[in-house]
C-alpha cells in the first residue's frame, strides 16, 4: 500500500526543511510555509512562460530561494525580534496575573468544596465527635498547607497561561519555551517563599515545596490549543474536588487526634494542678505547701511560639535554687509531658523584682515542636526539684520562612 | 566586474528593505509580485535575492512597519499581501532621504563631484 502514497516532492522537501529551522508556534509556521509554497508556485508558473520545463522551473524556483536551511533561520530570527520579546515578557505577565487570579478563586473555591466533601465522608464513616476538634486544631501549620494547596493551583494555571502568552506574542515554538518558562516560573515562586514568613512544620514544608513543582509542571503542560474552558474546566476542578474529598477523609480518619489548649490557660490552672498532682510527676511534685508561693494575678502570654509568664509570689524565693520555666512536649493531653519527654525543649531562667517573676522561654525557632506544656520548676531548700507553677500549654509550630525552618535547630 | 558584482549584491541586500516599502508603497502587493515590481522597476538591473526578500518583510511586519491579510486567488493558491502603515510611510520617507544623502556622498567621493 505504500505504493500509493506519494514521494514528497522536491518542493515538499524543501519546506520540511525551511520549516524545521523556524520553530515558530504551530500556525505562525504554517502560515509562512504557506507563503513560501505560493511564491514557488508562482515563481515556477513564470520560468515555464520564459520557456523552462515545469521540472526546470521548480528547480530554478527553490535555487532563486537559496538555502532552505537559512532562509528558514532568517525568517525564524525576522520573526523573532527584541521588540516582541519585551511584549511577550509583558504580555505574559499580565496574562500570568489574571490567570493567577482566577486560580486563587478556583482554589479555594475547590479546596472548600474537598474540605465540605470530605467532611460528609468523615461524618459518614467516623461519628465519633470527639475526633472532630482533632482536625480542627491539627495544628497552626494547618492554615499554610491549605494556602500550599490553593496557592499551587493559581500558580499552576498562571505559569501555564504567561507560558502560551509569551511563545505566542514572541513567535517561539512552546517546545522551546517551555523548559525555561518552568525553570523561571519555580524559581520566581522560590524567590518568594525564601522571604514568605510562614507556619511551618514538616507537612507543612512539603506542602510548600509542592507550590513551584506546581508552577513548573503548569509552564511544562503549556500548550498551542485553548486553556481548558467550560466543561473541561469543570471536569479539571470537580476531579481536584473529589481527590481532596478522598484524600482528607483518610487523613482525618487515620491521623492521630492533635489537641492543644489556649495559649492564655496559665496559672489559673492551680487548683487543677493540685488535683491532678500525679499528672506532674515526670517533671516534679507539686507540694501543697508550696501553694503560698503562688499569688493571685499572674499573667501567661504565648505569641508565636514565645511563652511568657509574670506571676507575683508571697515570699521571694528564699533558699530555692535552679529556678526555670521550662518547655516540655506534651501528650495530645495537654496537660501529661510527653513519654518520650527526656527534659524540657526550652528553658528559661526568671528575673525576679521584689514579688514579681517574670520568664519568657521561646519555641518558635525549634523544628518539628508538636504540643508543649510550661511549668516553672525549682529546686525547694530541701533539694527537691518540684514544680512551683504549672503546667500551662499550647501548640508550638515554627514561624519563620522555609530557610530559616531548615536550619532551625531540631526539637530535642 | 566581479568586484562590481560582489558589490552590487552587498547594495542590493543592504537596501531590500528600502526597496520593499517603496514598492508597496503603490499599493498592496504580496511577496512575489514584489520581486517583480522591483525588477520591473529597476529595468532588470537588478533584483533582490528572492531568500532575503521574505524575511525582510517578515521583519518589516514585526517592527510595525508593514501589515499583511491573507487573500483568495482568482489564479493559483491564496496569497499574503502586504501594505504599509504609517509609520511603514515614516520609515520609507527617512529610508529616502538617508539613501539621497548616502548616494550624494558616495558620488562626491567616486566621481569627483564638487560641492556645486
Amino acid at each position: 500500500m505504500a505504493d500509493d502514497i506519494p514521494a514528497p516532492s522536491l518542493r515538499d522537501r524543501y519546506l520540511d526543511r525551511v520549516r524545521a529551522q523556524l520553530r515558530l508556534p504551530d500556525d505562525i509556521s504554517l502560515s509562512v510555509v504557506d507563503e513560501l509554497s505560493a511564491h514557488i508556485a508562482d515563481s515556477t508558473e513564470g520560468l515555464v512562460a520564459e520557456g523552462l520545463t515545469a521540472e526546470q522551473a521548480e528547480r530554478e524556483a527553490l535555487a532563486r530561494l537559496g538555502s532552505p536551511d537559512e532562509l528558514g533561520a532568517n525568517l525564524r530570527a525576522s520573526e523573532q525580534t527584541l521588540r516582541r520579546a519585551l511584549a511577550a515578557a509583558g504580555g505574559g505577565a499580565l496574562v500570568a496575573a489574571r490567570q493567577g487570579l482566577i486560580g486563587l478563586v478556583m482554589g479555594y473555591a475547590t479546596a472548600m468544596i474537598a474540605v465540605v466533601g470530605g467532611g460528609l465522608l468523615v461524618t459518614a464513616f467516623q461519628p465519633d465527635p470527639d475526633r472532630w476538634p482533632a482536625l480542627a486544631r491539627a495544628g497552626a501549620a494547618v492554615g499554610t498547607i491549605f494556602g500550599a494547596m490553593v496557592w499551587a493551583v493559581a500558580v499552576h494555571f498562571a505559569a501555564r497561561a504567561g507560558t502560551r502568552r509569551f511563545a505566542r506574542t514572541s513567535r517561539r515554538a512552546l517546545s522551546d519555551v517551555r523548559r525555561p518558562a518552568a525553570l523561571f516560573a519555580a524559581g520566581a515562586v522560590v524567590a518568594v517563599l525564601l522571604v514568605l514568613p510562614l507556619v511551618l512544620d514538616l507537612p507543612a514544608v512539603a506542602a510548600v515545596a509542592f507550590v513551584p513543582v506546581s508552577a513548573a509542571f503548569g509552564a511544562l503542560r503549556a500548550t498551542e490549543w485553548d486553556e481548558p474552558r467550560g466543561r473541561r474546566r469543570v471536569a479539571l476542578l470537580a476531579g481536584i474536588a473529589v481527590l481532596g474529598a478522598v484524600v482528607l477523609p483518610l487523613v482525618v480518619l487515620f491521623l492521630p487526634p492533635v489537641t492543644s489548649a489556649p495559649a492564655t490557660s496559665g496559672f489559673d490552672s492551680i487548683e487543677v494542678g493540685r488535683d491532678a498532682e500525679n499528672l506532674y510527676a515526670p517533671i516534679g511534685r507539686f507540694a501543697a505547701d508550696e501553694m503560698s508561693l503562688i499569688d493571685a494575678g499572674t499573667t501567661f502570654l504565648g505569641d508565636g511560639g514565645r511563652v511568657t509568664i509574670r506571676t507575683y509570689v508571697s515570699t521571694e524565693l528564699d533558699g530555692w535554687s535552679d529556678v526555670r520555666l521550662e518547655a516540655w512536649l506534651a501528650d495530645t493531653d495537654s496537660f501529661v509531658p510527653a513519654k518520650s519527654a527526656k527534659g524540657p525543649i526550652a528553658s528559661a531562667i526568671p528575673t525576679t523584682a521584689g514579688n514579681i517573676l517574670t520568664a519568657e522561654v521561646d519555641v518558635s525557632k525549634l523544628r518539628n515542636v508538636g504540643p508543649y506544656l510550661v511549668a516553672l520548676v525549682g529546686t525547694d531548700p530541701a533539694g527537691r526539684r518540684t514544680i512551683i507553677s504549672g503546667p500551662a500549654s499550647r501548640e508550638g509550630t515554627f514561624s519563620g520562612t522555609v530557610v530559616q525552618w531548615l536550619f532551625s535547630p531540631s526539637a530535642r | 566586474m566581479k568586484l562590481f558584482g560582489s558589490f552590487g549584491q552587498q547594495l542590493a541586500k543592504g537596501t531590500t528593505p528600502m526597496l520593499v516599502l517603496a514598492v508597496i508603497g503603490d499599493g498592496e502587493l504580496y511577496g512575489y509580485d514584489i520581486a517583480q515590481r522591483i525588477r520591473e522597476r529597476s529595468g532588470g538591473a537588478f533584483a533582490p535575492s528572492e531568500g532575503a526578500l521574505y524575511p525582510a518583510l517578515h521583519r518589516l511586519e514585526a517592527e510595525g512597519a508593514l501589515v499583511a491579510v491573507w487573500r483568495d486567488s482568482d489564479r493559483g493558491p491564496r496569497r499574503r499581501y502586504y501594505r504599509l502603515t504609517d509609520q511603514g510611510r515614516g520609515l520609507l520617507a527617512s529610508s529616502k532621504d538617508e539613501w539621497t544623502s548616502f548616494a550624494q556622498s558616495v558620488e562626491r567621493v567616486a566621481l569627483g563631484g564638487g560641492d556645486g
